[in-house]
Parts: structure tokens; sequence; C-alpha cells
């Protein structure tokens, strides 16, 4: 066990490495010139190239990386091309935004996915399976971002209600007015990884519930309450937690959109501002960030596995 | 300027300037809730007028109300004396702040600079009944010769304290000199260096209330340009120094900026050592900027913020006709979109394909479709620059729609069945016009080929004129001899750079001529003369049609400047809340 983690992170870094790599050439290979967005159409070749200077961009390539990784080791970020603040700063400021909104995601996630999934497994085609199944359905169907806008349009329409929008609200400093502020955004979120749990944990426990020793423990006088939750759910669980910590990676793609909308300044929204104005000593940090959030949540899922199903060895 | 008209670029990230400097206007405008277009002058402002402080001219804010009635009336606002002291003031656009470098402020930063700095006067053209308005200069003076202009400035204009070090002083004419001299460095990259490059000799520090211009020529746009709000803030000589220039900001306006959160809030406080008693009337102003278009009409619609810059006139109508009390204006702005073409490359060369694509274009479906009938053709200049553009029905004979006209000037070309390839910025808006130039222009037997690009590359590609023709969205320019810019030798910013190639020794003498006409009706007649010469040259430079701004204000607001373009950055400091 140990030497498969050590070799997990070790391959962990490699890939991580190597996303550094892409990162840095594909921004800078890209067309578009940040100093020209940051100064603007009159700027004189002697300002641009002054920029260019300030930036580290008349380097060679090769150099600019490694001056850039020397930096990344020693948690310096760099500094936004436009807006000139520290991108660490601005990092601290937005990750927490960013991590209470994924953490609540994935609380809805687990609280009404799984269970909606148990319930739709245990009454197959009964009317609670069909309607979960369809809720589902439309969970997956329908875009989030589309949803999202929804939301937060209607009710401001017909009522004059929206959740704060543009100021942030720390968690412990207004709790309610926190909850306000992310209950919609983490809801919405959570729409399309609900439908895939729920899903997943149905069509799971359905084939889980089909094995002998599901049945052999009824025919021992088990109740119920015991079987599912001591046999069916705990086996059933296995490819659930692997797609939910996918999901969850996929949820710092998801949140930017999101983030978006619903005015959150978290890091998903300064990643998108980022490319879009081509300021690239953010868009890499943050890029190299969510890399590293991916491939750690990779790491904790195949680690998992081994807690929750002990058959399973790696070689 | 409204928001929905030119940041298309950032939500809409990039329209030729509008990804740099137009954009900065458009959300300018809504940053701090002035419905501006872009920047100023006037008659009196272009005639180098003698002494000061011609008192604002025409009505109050009209309230309309749910349903408010608004006309797209310019210069006719006045504020109302008095009003409450206090309270918190809250606007919204969409885009970055993008720093508060106070003479080449973007996005919307420069919606903070002309609030937290003084300018030696203020003026637009858009409405020009009000006139000159004094700030850091309580008098003016043109020479005989109309070769300086002669400024007397306020001994009182504290600079605001701050943490920054700056020492607290009054303003001087040292401040201006420094302030002006950044602005002609090229390396400021200011979109002021153009008309001191071309005009301005020298700029004198006479003694410290006493500042002046030197022009090499006599130049009807002194006042005009020593007005505008984006390259002409008076800025304590010390704090220019200062490496933290664009990210903070020290001056002695009517604001200090308090904070500026890029992506988030920017939230500015009264300065209460202002020099104008009793101002400003709002204690704060707070900024917030937002990704997307939905969630800031939606903060105002859920009264999280105070002002909203609609999108077109009925989304206006349906904000204002739902929210009780509301106000809402149809401003008169700068806006608006633009054909381009390289006449480096073929088939631009050719003015007569030129022409053919400018008579298969039909103004008023853009109109009726973008704006929803709120709008004008225009012509070389917008509408908005008030006695300077043609008349309505000679435009309309000069540069008509016939596709029937198109298919015969492209027969006689030899080049019946044209096609060509143009680039466009990918953003929603700018989606809109591309989807209807190539129909029309396929009416004409005309095949465009839409290529979308990505705000970078298109910036990139039109600053380096590598476009061989480009649709985006535009913003009309602080005076006209700016604006005509685009159609004289080295292109609108004069040294090349989103450059159609296009040059003729006609079209720059007249453009000069015009700017160095002091007389006002004389100075009018020959820019409609410089517009017409222009137009018979088919120029590689199209403008469909002018847009205006529509704003919605909250009932509780008092005072809301509109009508006057930039100008109501000056206003700002009569804004108040009724509770």
């Amino acid at each position: 066990m140990q030497r498969y983690i050590l070799r997990r992170l070790l391959m962990a870094a490699l890939i991580v490495w190597a996303i550094s790599v892409v990162v840095f050439v594909l921004l800078r290979v890209s067309p578009g010139d940040p100093a020209l967005l940051q100064q603007g159409i009159n700027a004189t070749p002697e300002k641009i190239a002054a920029v260019h200077k300030q930036l580290g961009l008349d380097r060679p390539m090769i150099v600019q990386y490694f001056d850039w990784v020397g930096k990344l080791l020693h948690g310096d970020l760099g500094s936004s091309v436009l807006s000139q603040t520290s991108v660490t700063h601005e990092f601290r400021q937005r990750f927490p935004i960013s991590l209470e909104l994924m953490v609540l995601t994935v609380f809805w996630v687990v609280v009404i996915g799984i269970p909606l999934g148990m319930v739709s497994a245990i009454k197959r085609n009964s009317l609670t399976d069909y309607i979960a199944r369809l809720l589902a359905i439309f969970g997956l169907s329908v875009p989030a971002f589309w949803v999202a806008t929804l939301v937060l349009i209607l009710p401001a329409q017909w009522w004059g209600y929206a959740p704060p929008l543009g100021r942030q609200i720390a968690l412990f400093s207004d709790p309610a007015e926190n909850l306000r502020q992310f209950l919609p955004a983490s809801l919405v979120l959570a729409l399309g990884p609900i439908a895939a749990i729920m899903r997943l944990t149905r069509s799971s426990m359905l084939e889980v519930l089909r094995q002998d020793y599901v049945r052999t423990a009824r025919a021992k006088g088990l109740r119920e309450q015991a079987v599912v939750f001591g046999h069916v759910l705990k086996n059933s669980l296995v490819p659930v937690i692997t797609v939910l910590g996918l999901l969850t990676a996929g949820l710092l793609g998801g949140s930017v959109i999101i983030e978006q909308i619903f005015a959150l300044r978290g890091i998903g929204q300064y990643i998108f501002m980022s490319l879009l104005q081509k300021d690239f000593p953010v868009a890499q940090g943050l890029v190299m960030y969510t890399a590293a959030v991916v491939v750690l949540i990779n790491l904790v899922v195949d680690i998992s596995y081994a807690v929750l199903d002990p058959r399973i060895r790696y070689a | 300027m409204a928001s929905g008209e030119l940041l298309g670029v950032l939500r809409r990230r990039a329209s030729r300037r509008a990804a740099m400097r137009g954009a900065a206007l458009s959300s300018a405008g809504l940053a701090f809730a002035i419905a501006c277009g872009s920047s100023n002058n006037n008659k009196k402002a272009a005639t180098t007028a003698t002494s000061a402080a011609p008192a604002p001219s025409g009505g109050t804010p009209a309230p309309g109300g749910g349903s408010a009635a608004a006309s797209p009336a310019a210069g006719s606002f006045k504020p109302a004396p008095g009003g409450k002291q206090g309270g918190e003031y809250r606007t919204g656009f969409t885009g970055p702040w993008a720093g508060v470098d106070p003479h080449n402020s973007v996005y919307g930063g420069s919606g903070l600079v002309p609030i937290i700095y003084n300018y030696l006067v203020r003026t637009s053209t858009i409405a020009p009944d009000i006139g000159i308005l004094p700030e850091l200069a309580t008098a003016w003076e043109s020479a005989p010769d109309n070769l300086s202009v002669t400024f007397k400035l306020r001994p009182n204009a504290m600079i605001a304290e701050n943490k920054q070090n700056v020492p607290v002083r009054p303003m001087d004419a040292e401040d201006a000199k420094a302030s002006f001299e950044r602005v002609a460095d090229p390396k400021a990259a200011s979109n002021g260096y153009s008309w001191i490059h071309d005009w301005v000799d020298h700029f004198e520090a006479v003694d410290k209330t006493t500042f002046k211009v030197v022009t090499k020529a006599p130049y009807a746009w002194v006042l005009n340009n020593v007005g505008n709000n984006l390259y002409s803030a008076v800025v304590p000589k010390e704090w220019l120094l200062s490496p933290d220039l664009k990210k903070t900001a020290v001056g002695s306006g009517p604001f200090m900026l308090q904070s500026l959160e890029e992506g988030g809030k920017a939230i500015v406080v009264r300065n209460h050592t202002y020099w104008e008693p009793g101002l400003p009337l709002l204690n704060q102003i707070t900024g917030n900027s937002f990704a997307d278009q939905a969630t800031y009409r939606t903060a105002f619609t859920s009264k999280q913020i105070d002002v909203y810059g609609a999108t077109d006139v009925e989304e206006a109508k349906a904000i204002a006709g739902s929210l009780k009390g509301s106000q809402r204006y149809e401003d008169p702005g700068f806006g608006f979109n633009s054909f381009w073409m390289n006449v480096t490359q073929k088939p631009w060369d050719d003015p007569r394909i030129r022409k053919a694509v400018r008579r298969a274009i039909n103004p008023d479906e853009y109109i009726q479709l973008i704006a929803k009938g709120l709008g004008k053709q225009i012509g070389p200049l917008s509408y908005a620059m008030k006695g300077y553009t043609l008349p309505d029905d000679e435009l309309k004979k000069l540069m008509p729609f016939s596709i029937q006209d198109a298919k015969q000037i492209l027969q006689a070309a030899g080049q019946p069945n044209l096609t060509f390839k143009f680039q466009h910025p990918t953003s929603s808006n700018v989606a809109d016009y591309v989807n209807i130039f190539v129909r029309q222009l396929a009416a004409a037997g005309i095949t465009a080929q839409p290529e979308p690009q990505d705000a970078g590359t298109w910036v990139a590609g039109y600053f380096t004129n590598k476009l061989s023709a480009s649709l985006s969205l535009n913003q009309e320019y602080a005076n006209p001899d700016f604006a005509l810019h685009w159609f004289t030798t080295g292109g609108i910013t004069g040294n090349s750079h989103y450059d159609t190639g296009f040059s003729d020794p006609e079209v720059d003498a007249a453009v000069k001529k015009a700017a160095g006409t002091i007389d006002e009706t004389a100075r009018k007649a020959a820019y409609q003369d410089a517009q017409r010469l222009i137009i018979s040259k088919d120029p590689p430079f199209w403008n469909f049609y002018g847009s205006y701004v529509n704003i919605v204000v909250g009932g509780n607001v008092v005072n809301y400047p509109h009508g006057i373009g930039s100008l109501g950055y000056y206003y700002t400091k009569n804004i108040s809340l009724a509770s």
C-alpha cells in the first residue's frame, strides 16, 4: 500500500510538471499580446517593448519557464498583467469562496444524490423510482448555466428577490447571509452531479442487490435495513466514490460559469477573466492550481478504493 | 455610454478600441452611473473662450415613474439645488476595472478617474448648451493670435488626504504642467498624445496659479481636450512619479478611492476637504464589476444597485415598467458599429468595391433589429456631435442603401461575384451584427465570409493592421478632430495602428483646416465639408448607425445626470439619495 501511494505520488508530480509545461507553452504561443491589452491602442512600440521587458517576455522561453517554476515553488504566482496585483494575494482572497462553493455542492450531491439513488433502487419500477429517474434526466440534460440564469432572473423579476450579488459575505461573519449567497449557486452547480450520482448509485445497488450474499443475508433473517446499509450500500459505493471524485474535480471547471453568474469572486471567475484578457501570470498560476487539485482528488479516490474494498490490490 | 452598447468585448471583450478605451468609456458611464457618451467639447469650448463659469442650463432630471417616458434630448440637465447629504450610491457595470491610470484609464477604471481627479475645465459635445464648466481653472483666456490659452487656477483645490505620502497642498500650475507633459510622453500611451503631438508647442507654468497651453497653430479643440475625462486629469506631480499610479489614486476631486478589487468592488468615499462647499452629497459610491449582463440586471431589479445600463430600449422599458418610481433615460451616445477595410489588401484597394459594400448595407435594419428602433444613421461623425454632423437627408443621399447600385458598381469593377473574408471579435452582440451584415451583402451578390477571433487575437491583428477587414463595435471620440482621424493619414492614433492604410492629402488638409478654424460657424461648415469630401472618397471605414444609451435609475436617486455625455461625471458630486 505504501509503495502504491508513493508511486501514485510520483506519478502525480510528473503529471503536474507536464501540465506546467503545456500550460506555459500554450499561453505563450496562442495569439494576442498581453502588453497590448495592458497598454491599449495608443501604445507605442517602445512602450510595448518596455512592458515586455517588465514582464520578462523579452527573454528566451526556457528562461521564462524556469523563472516561473522557481517562483511557483516559493509560492509566488507573480502579478497580474492588467491590474498589477499579486496573484497569490488574489488567490488567497478568492480560494475560500471557491472552496465553500465546492464543499456545499459536494454536500448536496452526497445528501441528495446517494439517498435518491438508494430509494430508486430499492423501490425499483415504482412511482418513486420513475419520479427520481425523471428528475435525474432533467438534471443531466439541462445546462447549469441556463438554470442559473433563470434562478437569478426570475425571482428578481417576479418578487424582486435575488441572492446578494457582488459583495462577499464571510461565512463566520454572517452565516445566514452567507448561506443565502451560496445556496442557490451550490444547488444549481449540484444539479448535474446529483443526477449522475443518483443514477450511478441506483444501477450499482441494483447490481449488488442481485448478488448471492445479499440473498444469503436476507435468508439469515437480517432486517432489510441491515441488509441495505450493511451489505448493499458499502459494496455499491466503490464506483460512486470514483465518479464523485471526478465530479468534484469537474466542479472546478463548472464553477467558472456559476461564479460568473452569481457574482462570486472565486477562483473560477478569476481564471475566466484572466484567460479572456490574456493575463497569463494569473491564468497559468490558476490552471496549475486546478491541475494540482484534480490530480490530488484522483489520488484520494484511488487510495479510497483500497479502504472501501479490501479485495482491491495494487500491483 | 451604456455597457450594453460597447462592452461587447469583455462580455464582449473587445471591439477595436472597445477592447481598450472604447469599452472604458462605456463601462465608465455605467461604472459610476453617469450616462455618458465619450468625451466632450462644445461650441464655447472650441472657441477659446474668455472667462469662466456659465451656469449649467436646462431642466431637472425627469422622474419617470415606472413607465417613465424618456426622449433622447441632450443638454437639458441641471442639478436641483440642495439635496440630502450622505448615503451610499451603488452602481455596476460588466467588465474589469483594469486600474486607475489617470491618463490611460480603460474599462471600469475610466469611471473612477473623473470623480477622483479634477480637470482644468469640463465640457460636452453632446450638451453644447451647458457651456464650459470651470473646475480647477476658474477662468481662461485665449491669446489674440489664438496661439495660446491661459488658465487661472483656483488656489484652494487641496490634494485629498492620503496614505501615499503625497503632500496635502493646493493643486497648482506645476501639477497641470507635469500632468500634460506625461500625456505628451509616448511612454504613457495616452489617448491624449495625438493632439498634443500634432498641435501643442509647449505647456507652461507661469506661476502657481497660472497655466498656459501654447500651440503651434490656432487649434479649436484646446478646451475640449484639456477637459477630456480619459486623458486630461490634473494629478499631483509627486504622485505622477509613483509606481502605484495605476493601482490607486490621489487627486483633488470630490471623491477619494478607498479600495479597488479587480473583478469585484471599487469604493470611493467623500473627500471631506473638497474645495466646493457642501459637495459632494454622497458619502460613498460603491461600484460593482459584474462579469455577466444577467447578473448586473438582476442586481438592479432586486435593488442591490441603483442604476442599470440596459442593452436596448425595450429592455429598459420593461425594467422601468416593472419598478415603481424608477427613472428611465434615453441619452444620446457615441457608440456605433463599423466596417473597417485594409486598403493595402485586395479587394479593398479598389474604391469601387468599398462603395459597393456600403451601398449594400441598410443601416435601418441594424437600427430596428439591434437597437430596437432607437438609433440613427450616421456618417463619418456621430449624430451626437451636435452641429458638426451632416443633415440626415443629405447623409441619406450621400450614403444611400441601394442593392441595385451595389450590383452595378461591382459589375463595373469586374467583381460581380465578390467574395471576401472579414474578421470580428467573438462576442455575442457582434455576432448579431455579423449575421445581418452577411445577409445584406448576400442580397447584392457579395459573399462575405466571417472569421471570428478571440479578443486577444483580434485586437493584436487590428493593432498591427494584419486584418483584411473587420466588423466591430466602436466608439466615437472626444471631438470631431479626433473622430475624423479614422480617415486621415496614419489613422485614428496617428501612428499607423488600427490603420486602414487610407491616405488622401485632400482629406488630411480638410480635417486639419477644420480643426484650425476658430470661428464656430465656419468650423462647423468646415467639418461638414470635410465629411462630404471623405464620403466622396469612398473611405475604408464605414459607420453603420449611432446608438443611444438606455439607462434605468432607481427611484431613490436624485439628480441623476443624464443627456450630457461624459459631463455627467462632473455632476456626480450633485447626486443624492432621497432616503
